[in-house]
């Protein structure tokens, strides 16, 4: 599907909490961090985000979906995935998932969050790098080189922000 | 949505219970004193801004400044709010997710902790200190000390110690800071008091290292050491001071303390008492050191650069003082049993809304029950909305008011048996056919609100009328006659500009037109602000909630004034989003004209509100965006489920804009409503044709799944949204509902309304469509039904061609002749326009009756029927004639009374020659003597008989007839009938000469007629001005109006008109041309006397047409008086162009018998100017 999300004079997209099961994003979107967050954790502590497009039929996935592991206690949340779909992506709709999520979780109580670094996704690491995220020692990811084997090199295995 | 039904006793105890503690680092303790978890650095901050401004609003924009510095980032609106939404569960954990927050609230600008004073520690500490001080002026030292020792023991160390680096809290800690210096030194005096000297000279020593310039501290450290035995060094101390003072600050120690030296030196008696200034409490005490008085929280400011406190509801509306002055004489008519109609116009955000809450407002001081409705912008309310919600709303306060008052409670019940019928939910009408059963409808809700307002009077607020459907416009217009002798008052909010994009635009036409005719009737224009209000508005402390603009001593600037008033042109509510955004960027005090002219100010107001809206959270924007498709009102179920979020994140959501004042909470209930049309509006134009059409979509599915067993009352809306979004695959929905619909408005009786869904479930019909219930030709059959109801004769027959081409191609033989037949019902005049035949229409009225089968009698006689009208205009028109009796004949046989009415009336049309006349009146009257005959074919037959009265010259019987035609149309107010009855009455003023109610029935028939798109309303006004000038002696006018018109072929009627306006004006070679070019034939149908007679009085001047021939027509019929139609034209007897014919060709003698005639005649029937017109012709005669 080609996206015409430019071209829309207003916004109409949305966040969205659905509920934490296999598909629960549409095809490809959270399905494989999904499938290891629910091998290590209940499904009560997982937390499915989507961005929708209220201008788009029912039936269509979201452009974007995030998973969050709540913390115990649950004042601490951990991102486990955030996810732009494929033909939306380069329009900043991850920094605005990540804006609705952050928000969300604050509403919700709660005070920190993590995310592990994966090397494998260096994009993810970029994108919480400009939004206040700090390594978990605090060294200074700003001026990390932002690919996989940079990372490893720093040996930073999270990344945290308060709320 | 319903509300969440009463407080949970529980969370509204816990919440009295919470305690706020300031006086140290900030902390919330609950009932059991356990401390709540407050969360994070940023969201105690936010709690202790809402603390510190407490009991009054924290403006959203200020704290997001305040909290983040200046320097807010595009999220802060977001983020503030989800730190809101974690301390409202905090605060109060024990309340559900959906019921209303009690302690935390939104409150336009911001957001509100709603809690006591005493539930602070500061105000509390600012209390017992104000308490001891009193305490110790009145003697009572041993309880000062041991309040201020309790008061003291609450602090917990520096004031906000945990925010002592947020610029924000300095000048609230250094307020406390003064309060418990001044605590300290007031225990210090009670110790003093109480002889314990050394005590309180050791406080005195903490006092001064704490602050050595405060003087009050030096006499309590001198009096403590005098008392307690130690002159040299309470001396010594004064000396230190006088050092201090004069090396520091270059100042003498101030006369009180030299007073105070000089008493130790004395060993003054009175040193052993009180002091008197301490006592007295006459030292600046730091609490009120910044002029605020006592009483007042020491948390919440005051001063003016401070948090801004909520503005008053109620202040003055700036430069409406004449509006409200005449409104309230209106609600004092009212009071006393005068009311009307209060039109109140005026273009968008000028202010209407304020002037009706401030009519409002007059209205409950005078005694007047005021009453809300609003009119739905869109297709999406049921027909009579407004005044359902009247109604509704008069029988819950009737109900409220009741108590034992049987009579109240009577009344309700017969309102709710009115709002039954306006909703359908009764469906006995009483009464068959529509235009008597809308009249009962009417004459029912009419009744009900009159007996209401005679229990006491009531003032009905009806905003926005200007989107109301067409059945309430006319509902409207039919109370508005009787309401001057009612005590009911209704004050109708106007938008002229958005008028002329309504719906309902051409009934709103209508309904003004007719309602400014009204007795009671009053029209109020509200204006834009001139400059001087501009100012006036400013000066007033600018727009509710927000801060004064300009300073207070010298007002606001004139350059901001005038700049103000160039970019909003005046507009109140433009002005007041302005000034909003102004707000949200600088305190408004601070603003100046630069500010406004320069480009940060947008150019129109709905930029302003984008402008605002972009400063929200972006699931906000979306989230408005959805309610703004929902409409102004917004169902919050409607709204939770088109977006597929949960309630308590929707509420969430929609918290900013609450706070921002671009959605207002619905008391008592969980929905929302744009403060403003303009507000939605920016919101909903802001969206593409596919956003527009898919949001439409998920509403109306969201609609349909709240309501899945009852959807009757909301198929306007599900008619509505699914017709927006009927292209995106929608249509079938759309259609259906639109159908449902269109249904339920007939049998409500709202016709209009009824056409308006017909045509949109054409518009959104599939062309693939499988159902044959919702075929293309099925639903032009009703929408031409539909019209021909409704009046639009034109439009209908445009609907019913194209269904019978579809039919025809089809074969379906039984859809064309519905289609064919709907024009033979009863109708009062020929739908064609004058000689126009319809050739395609016979075809295939003649090829149904030649293939219908044996037995069909009563189809067979509708299309006989039908077909003798269309061929009236033919040269087949005896045969015409013949066929409608046909059609008599068959409808007689069957027995079948409706289809006899329809018949009948079908020849009286199809025979209107001057040859059936007696048929005609015969047909007439059996028409009047069938059984249950509706209202509407009454008054054809008698407008079908009532010409015959007129040519005989029986003008009693004439006048009886149209004063009870008169009254009937008042009560079935068609306007096919009303313009005809009014043509009757003109004609009948032309008799009498009365020439300016001739003009005045002229023009309003004229103008009823325009609404139903028969021929000739303009050429029927033509004649009647022109033979009116012609009577009254001004000859040669209307001259190039009556050419123009008489050269269309299908106006031929007024050639001999336009001929005789030459002749008139001294051209009769010109008369001569245009007889040459037009010819002289005369058609024998229902214009042949009238047309022959205006020939005759052409002929008698110039010789053509040959005079011989025309008194060959004219002589047998020389009795008669002339008429045209249905009587729009009236003239004398057809003596008088009798003699002059015969004058012309030299009979003499003749033309004199007939002149006399002519005179005896109108002398006989009192027609005066007629009288003297026959007498002057007979002179002219006699002396030629």
């Amino acid at each position: 599907m080609s996206s015409s999300l430019e071209s829309q004079p207003s916004s109409t997209l949305l966040l969205r909490e659905v509920l934490a099961y296999a598909g629960a994003t549409g095809p490809d979107l959270l399905d494989e961090a999904l499938e290891e967050a629910l091998s290590e954790v209940s499904a009560a502590r997982c937390r499915v985000y989507v961005l929708v497009d209220l201008a788009r039929p029912v039936g269509d996935p979201p452009v974007a979906g995030a998973l969050v592991e709540v913390g115990q206690p649950d004042r601490d949340a951990r991102l486990r995935a955030l996810v732009v779909a494929l033909p939306h992506r380069g329009r900043g709709l991850g920094r605005r998932l990540l804006g609705d999520l952050l928000t969300e979780m604050r509403a919700d109580g709660v005070q920190l969050v993590r995310y592990r670094v994966a090397a494998a996704d260096p994009g993810t690491f970029s994108l919480l790098g400009s939004s206040g995220f700090v390594a978990a020692d605090r060294t200074p990811i700003a001026t990390c080189r932002y690919d996989g084997p940079a990372i490893e090199a720093l040996a930073v295995a999270w990344l945290v922000r308060e709320l | 949505m319903l509300a969440n039904g009463g407080e949970v006793p529980d969370t509204a105890q816990a919440a009295a219970c919470l305690d706020f503690r300031i006086l140290g680092p900030v902390e919330v303790a609950d009932g059991t004193g356990a401390l709540l978890d407050l969360g994070s650095r940023k969201q105690r901050a936010v709690l202790t801004l809402l603390v510190l401004n407490a009991p009054h609003v924290a403006p959203l924009d200020q704290m997001i400044d305040r909290l983040w510095a200046d320097e807010p980032p595009s999220s802060a609106t977001g983020t503030l709010q989800a730190y809101i939404s974690q301390l409202r569960r905090i605060l109060e954990p024990l309340r559900s997710p959906r019921s209303p927050a009690r302690v935390l609230r939104t409150r336009e600008p911001g957001y509100l902790l709603d809690i006591s004073p005493d539930q602070v520690d500061a105000n509390r500490f600012s209390r017992a200190v104000e308490e001891a001080q009193a305490a110790l002026a009145d003697g009572r030292a041993w309880e000062a000390e041991r309040s201020l020792d309790a008061a003291l023991g609450t602090w917990r160390g520096e004031p906000l110690a945990d925010f002592s680096d947020r610029s924000f809290v300095g000048p609230v800690v250094a307020r406390l800071t003064e309060v418990r210096l001044s605590a300290l030194s007031t225990r210090a005096e009670a110790w003093l008091l109480l002889g314990r000297s050394s005590e309180a000279a050791v406080e005195a020593g903490h006092l001064l290292d704490l602050d050595p310039y405060r003087e009050g501290s030096w006499a309590l450290l001198m009096r403590a050491l005098y008392r307690d035995r130690r002159q040299a060094e309470a001396l010594a101390a004064y000396q230190r001071c006088r050092t201090l003072l004069g090396d520091e600050l270059g100042l003498d120690p101030s006369l009180e303390l030299r007073r105070l030296e000089q008493a130790i030196l004395d060993q003054d008696e009175s040193l052993e008492g009180s002091w008197p200034s301490i006592a007295r409490g006459e030292e600046s005490s730091p609490a009120r050191g910044d002029g605020s008085s006592h009483g007042e929280d020491v948390v919440a400011p005051r001063t003016a650069g401070e948090w801004r406190a909520s503005a008053p509801r109620g202040r003055r509306l700036v430069g409406r003082e004449p509006h409200l002055r005449r409104i309230r004489e209106r609600v004092r008519d009212t009071a006393r049993g005068a009311g009307g109609v209060l039109l109140v116009s005026g273009e968008s955000g000028v202010g209407k809304t304020r002037l009706a809450e401030a009519a409002a407002e007059i209205a409950g001081e005078l005694g007047v029950t005021p009453v809300w409705s609003r009119c739905v912008e869109g297709r999406g309310a049921p027909a009579f909305w407004p005044w359902i919600q009247v109604l509704t709303a008069l029988e819950e306060e009737a109900e409220a008011g009741a108590g034992g008052l049987g009579a109240v409670t009577r009344e309700a019940e017969g309102v709710e048996n009115v709002i039954r019928r306006l909703t359908g939910a009764d469906g006995a009408s009483g009464a068959d056919d529509p235009d008597t059963a809308r009249f009962l409808l009417y004459d029912a809700v009419a009744r009900a609100l009159s007996r209401r307002a005679g229990v006491a009077p009531v003032l009905i607020l009806m905003e926005d009328v200007h989107w109301a459907d067409a059945a309430s416009l006319k509902l409207l217009t039919f109370l508005g006659g009787d309401l001057h002798r009612v005590p009911l008052l209704v004050l109708a909010t106007l938008r002229p500009e958005a008028a002329e994009t309504a719906e309902a635009w051409p009934a709103l036409t209508d309904a003004l037109g007719d309602l400014t005719r009204q007795r009671g009737t009053e029209r109020m224009s509200v204006t834009a602000f001139t400059r001087e209000q501009v100012a006036d508005y400013l000066d007033d402390a600018g727009p509710d909630d927000l801060g004064r603009v300009g300073r207070a001593d010298i007002g606001p600037d004139p350059a901001l004034v005038s700049a103000l008033h160039d970019r909003t042109g005046g507009n109140p509510f433009f002005l007041g989003e302005v000034l909003r955004l102004l707000d949200s960027v600088s305190p408004l005090d601070q603003v100046a004209a630069a500010d406004v002219t320069s480009l940060s100010v947008p150019e129109g107001v709905r930029d302003v509100i984008t402008r605002r809206v972009s400063r929200l959270p972006e699931d906000s924007q979306t989230l408005l965006r959805a309610a703004a498709v929902i409409g102004r009102d917004v169902d919050a179920d409607v709204l939770e489920a088109a977006t597929g979020i949960g309630g308590a994140r929707m509420m969430m959501l929609l918290e900013p804009a609450v706070a921002t004042g671009l959605l207002t909470e619905v008391a008592g209930g969980w929905d929302y409503r744009f403060s403003h049309a303009l507000v939605r509006e920016a919101l909903y134009t802001g969206l593409s044709r596919l956003q527009r059409a898919q949001l439409h979509g998920r509403v109306g599915e969201a609609v349909e799944n709240l309501h899945p067993g009852n959807r009757e009352p909301r198929l306007p809306v599900l008619a509505h949204h699914f017709g927006m979004a009927a292209r995106i695959g929608h249509s079938a929905k759309a259609t259906s509902y639109a159908v449902r619909a269109a249904v339920q408005a007939a049998a409500r009786l709202a016709y209009d309304e009824a056409v308006m869904f017909w045509e949109q479930a054409l518009a959104a019909l599939d062309p693939q469509s499988a159902d044959p219930a919702l075929s293309r030709g099925a639903l032009l059959i009703e929408l031409g039904r539909a019209r021909r109801v409704a009046g639009d004769v034109i439009t209908a027959h445009t609907a019913l061609d194209e269904a019978v081409t579809l039919a025809t191609r089809k074969g379906d033989d039984a859809a064309v002749i519905e289609a064919a037949t709907v024009f033979g019902g009863v109708t009062l005049w020929n739908w064609r326009a004058y000689g126009v035949v319809d050739k395609r229409m016979i075809d295939v009225l003649e090829d149904q009756l030649n293939r219908l089968p044996a037995g069909r009698e009563a189809v067979r006689a509708e299309l006989l029927g039908t077909l003798g009208v269309e061929l009236y205009y033919s040269e087949r028109r005896w045969e015409g004639a013949r066929l409608a009796a046909e059609a008599v004949a068959l409808a007689r046989r069957a027995g079948d009374h409706r289809l006899l009415a329809r018949t009948l009336n079908n020849f009286v049309i199809a025979s209107w020659t001057p040859e059936y006349e007696e048929e005609r009146y015969r047909a007439a009257e059996e028409i009047l003597s069938l059984p249950d005959l509706p209202r509407a074919a009454e008054i054809i037959a008698r407008l079908h008989r009532m010409p015959t009265f007129l040519r005989e010259g029986r003008l009693a019987d004439y006048d009886a007839e149209l004063a009870r035609c008169l009254r009937l149309t008042g009560e079935v107010r068609m306007p096919e009938l009303e313009t005809q009855v009014t043509y009757a009455a003109t004609g009948r003023a032309m008799l009498d000469g009365r020439w300016e109610e001739v003009e005045r029935l002229a023009a309003t028939g004229a103008e009823s007629y325009r609404r139903i798109s028969l021929w000739g309303p303009e050429y029927i006004h033509l004649l009647c001005a022109f033979f009116s000038s012609w009577a009254q002696g001004r000859h040669g006018v209307l001259v190039p109006e009556l050419l123009e018109a008489a050269e269309d072929d299908s106006n031929s009627l007024l050639r001999p008109a336009a001929v005789l306006a030459v002749i008139e004006a001294g051209d009769e070679a010109l008369a001569h041309r245009l007889i040459d070019r037009w010819g002289v034939a005369v058609e024998r149908d229902w214009a042949w006397q009238f047309v022959t007679w205006q020939w005759g009085l052409v002929a008698a001047r110039i010789g053509r047409p040959d005079p011989y021939g025309l008194l060959e027509e004219l002589e047998p019929i020389a009795e008669q008086l002339v008429t045209l139609g249905t009587g729009c034209i009236s003239w004398g007897t057809i003596h008088g162009v009798v003699a002059q014919l015969l004058h012309r060709i030299g009979r003499v003698e003749e033309a004199l018998a007939h002149a006399e005639r002519a005179r005896e005649t109108h002398h006989r029937l009192g027609l005066r100017h007629l009288e003297h017109r026959s007498a002057a012709l007979a002179r002219e005669i006699r002396e030629s």
